[in-house]
């Protein structure tokens, strides 16, 4: 034979290809019972798990939920006093309206009777009132003695060189009272002491103009001669004739004096008040105040630790004389005109508020143990935010739209046995990926379930999110970026960690292996309790709308 | 009569969804729809019936542990063959280490008779088999997977960790001893007719 052998491997291919032939029935029953071994040797959980499946699906989602509110609950009832009052106190050193000063009482009373012995007071107080009077007299109270009579202006009395606000919060209140109705007396020369009419309203004061201004200092130390003027204008009565008018201008009295500030260098202010109507139209008359330094204070203005202490406060406080010794105290000055509310601030810690982002990242998927799979990677975000101010206008970030977030994520992600080392159609996967950023981290708990096969896949998720703020996010953020207004219904209480209850769903359209598009939606759901009070303040509702390209580099 | 696979694709992945769920009777009707394909290729890989049915054995083990990791793109009976093929193989390579080649090849090589004008189209199933089973291990893995497997040399020696020329006279040496003793059937069929 010369080697001519390929006709035996057809011989043998023609002979053999195509049989059939059943092993014995041992075979099978052998099988049976290694593969019998292999599950029991699986561990008792997971084995349960997959024999009840559709059990555990609905336990799942039960516990996750009662879990959460189990959390919620316990995060409301452990946050502490101690945590709101830091939040404050800080608000309070940062905010730019400082304060207005309250005497003591001890201090007010004592220049209540300073002020009784002033010769002027004294030439006041014995001098006759004369409400039709043409003649308009102007005062001028001040230490050194000077004063000055206009004329058209019967009774200017200054009962405190010092004044808080005339508000119900004044502390020496009583006993500025009890001043001004000795000196009423004296006033209108009735040896009975007239009650203060505290609470019976009149119209014409209802509508006393009142002012306050805040001016700082001129001088680095303030030497004498800073001055600070105030105009305080306002309609005694709109529909009084020229006649009523001018009667009831000359009853009228102003109040006025330079609060001293508080501090912890003693009073810095030695004032000089002098009053001047202003040849204005008599329904709305204008008092000016001028307040002037006069002596130097203890310490440099540079030195004042106190940023109140770096300016002083003059106010106007209409009170109305009336010929019969009752003296109306506007108890509550007219409040100044509303400033125009500013827009609402954007707070980082809106996290809730609608965004657009950018996100690109790379994430590893190593799978171990069969049954879990551990995620890491680095996510670039770019998120553009905007927030809808009170009257619905939006509004953009004041310090840029655009804010640059690196996140880094990691987690582990239990994957249903049956179904191998991916989750295949019609799996649910439990996954917690702690995002962490220098901000925040957040731990997000869902359960995923996929479903849909081949090209078109579908998932659903549920589940929380719970996100705490670390303390470089809280600190830089409340200097900057607090929201005082706008409080209304919809607004959260953040605080330092707070719940969010998810629910998703999504679309995966698969090109091919590698390359997929994803459309995804998720509602988060605020779970902590609503308070108006506190300063961080953020949107319940949070409703975001995903789409991207996912690319598998290494399958 | 054996019942053929003749299952539509889509009830077949249904099957086999199920048998991966570990549901028995899943997986009992997968067993009965393939074994009888599987079990003569156990058997042309192994040196006995009870050899045959240990690798069909092991083969269906594995094939249901392993099955997640089919994909649903190709041929069902296709990936379940190669699972089988691989198990022989890993029990005859065990058995190769020990089994003398020498004495063989001379054999062959004193023999030199061979009737071309022969037919042998009417040696059945079980002949062949026996033939097959006589060959050394080796011989019988490159045998098999080039004429029954349709895998080319470079394959062969990738596989058995051998070399292309090594596959190449393996292969040669195995036709050369089945070509001897188709020879001595003929030779003593002619015999008996004669007599």
């Amino acid at each position: 034979m010369s080697g001519d052998t390929h006709h035996i491997d057809e011989l043998f291919r023609n002979g053999m290809e195509g049989h059939s032939e059943m092993p014995s029935p041992l075979v099978w029953d052998k099988i049976e019972k290694a593969l019998d071994k292999k599950d029991d040797s699986k561990r008792p959980f997971i084995l349960f798990f997959t024999q009840y499946k559709k059990i555990w699906m609905v336990l799942g989602v039960a516990v996750l939920c009662i879990g959460l509110l189990t959390m919620g609950v316990c995060y409301v009832n452990s946050y502490t006093e101690k945590d709101i009052n830091t939040l404050n106190e800080k608000a309070v050193a940062e905010t730019k309206q400082p304060r207005p000063a309250v005497e003591s009482p001890e201090s007010s009373v004592a220049k209540a009777q300073t002020l009784k012995t002033n010769p002027v007071i004294t030439e006041l107080t014995n001098k006759k009132h004369n409400h039709n009077s043409n003649k308009s007299e102007k005062l001028i109270l001040n230490n050194i003695g000077k004063k000055e009579i206009q004329k058209n202006l019967s009774v200017a009395t200054q009962l405190n060189q010092s004044t808080a606000h005339l508000s119900s919060n004044v502390p020496n209140k009583q006993r500025l009272n009890d001043t001004v109705n000795n000196h009423s007396d004296k006033l209108a020369g009735n040896s009975k002491k007239q009650p203060v009419n505290r609470n019976s309203s009149n119209e014409a004061v209802a509508n006393l103009p009142y002012a306050s201004k805040s001016v700082p200092f001129k001088n680095k130390t303030d030497v004498a001669g800073s001055q600070a003027i105030i105009q305080s204008a306002g309609n005694i009565n709109h529909n009084a004739s020229a006649v009523q008018v001018a009667e009831e201008q000359t009853k009228l009295a102003f109040l006025a004096g330079v609060n001293a500030n508080q501090h912890d260098l003693g009073p810095i202010v030695k004032s000089i008040v002098s009053f001047k109507p202003l040849p204005n139209s008599v329904k709305t008359p204008t008092i000016q105040a001028t307040a002037t330094t006069v002596q130097p204070t203890q310490a440099p203005i540079s030195d004042r630790k106190n940023v109140d202490n770096k300016r002083f406060h003059i106010t106007v406080t209409p009170i109305a004389l009336y010929q019969d010794g009752n003296i109306k105290i506007q108890e509550k000055p007219i409040p100044p005109p509303t400033p125009p509310q500013p827009p609402i601030l954007w707070n980082p810690t809106y996290l809730a508020a609608t965004t657009y982002t950018y996100n690109a990242g790379l994430l590893t998927d190593i799978h171990f143990k069969k049954r879990f799979s551990f995620q890491t990677g680095l996510t670039l975000s770019t998120q553009y935010f905007m927030v809808n101010s009170a009257d619905g206008v939006a509004v953009e970030r004041p310090d840029g739209s655009i804010k640059y977030t690196i996140s880094y994520d990691i987690g582990i992600v239990y994957l249903d046995p049956k179904f191998g080392t991916k989750p295949a159609i019609g799996t649910i996967e439990p996954i917690g990926n702690i995002k962490t950023s220098l901000k925040y981290v957040q731990i997000p708990m869902l359960l995923n379930w996929h479903f849909g096969n081949g090209k078109l896949q579908g998932f659903m998720s549920i589940g929380g999110n719970y996100t705490m703020l670390t303390r470089i996010s809280l600190n830089s953020d409340i200097a900057q970026e607090r929201v005082k207004q706008n409080i209304t219904d919809k607004e959260v209480d953040l605080r330092f960690n707070y719940l969010n209850a998810i629910a998703g769903l999504g679309l995966k359209w698969n090109f091919n292996k590698r390359l997929a598009f994803v459309l995804s939606s998720q509602y988060h759901q605020s779970i902590t309790p609503f308070l108006k009070t506190d300063l961080i303040k953020a949107y319940p509702n949070n409703l975001t709308v995903q789409s991207g390209i996912q690319v598998g580099l290494f399958k | 009569m054996i019942e053929a696979l003749h299952y539509d694709k889509e009830n077949l992945e249904l099957l086999v969804k199920k048998a991966i769920s570990n549901d028995r009777v899943a997986q009992n009707k997968l067993y009965e729809l393939l074994a009888a394909r599987m079990f003569p290729v156990c058997l042309r890989y192994s040196k006995s019936r009870e050899e045959a049915e240990e690798i069909l054995q092991e083969s269906f083990i594995k094939m249901f542990t392993h099955l997640k990791q089919y994909r649903n793109d190709g041929s069902f009976e296709g990936w379940v063959r190669k699972i089988v093929v691989n198990t022989a193989l890993q029990k005859l390579r065990e058995k190769a280490r020990s089994y003398p080649i020498v004495n063989i090849i001379e054999e062959i090589s004193e023999q030199t008779s061979v009737s071309e004008n022969n037919t042998y189209s009417n040696i059945g199933f079980k002949v062949l088999l026996e033939l097959i089973q006589k060959l050394p291990p080796t011989y019988q893995m490159v045998f098999n997977l080039y004429v029954f497997e349709g895998l080319k040399h470079k394959e062969i020696a990738k596989l058995l960790n051998i070399s292309e020329g090594t596959s190449k006279s393996n292969l040669y040496d195995a036709r050369m001893i089945l070509q001897k003793e188709i020879s001595k059937l003929d030779r003593s069929s002619s015999k008996s007719t004669k007599l």
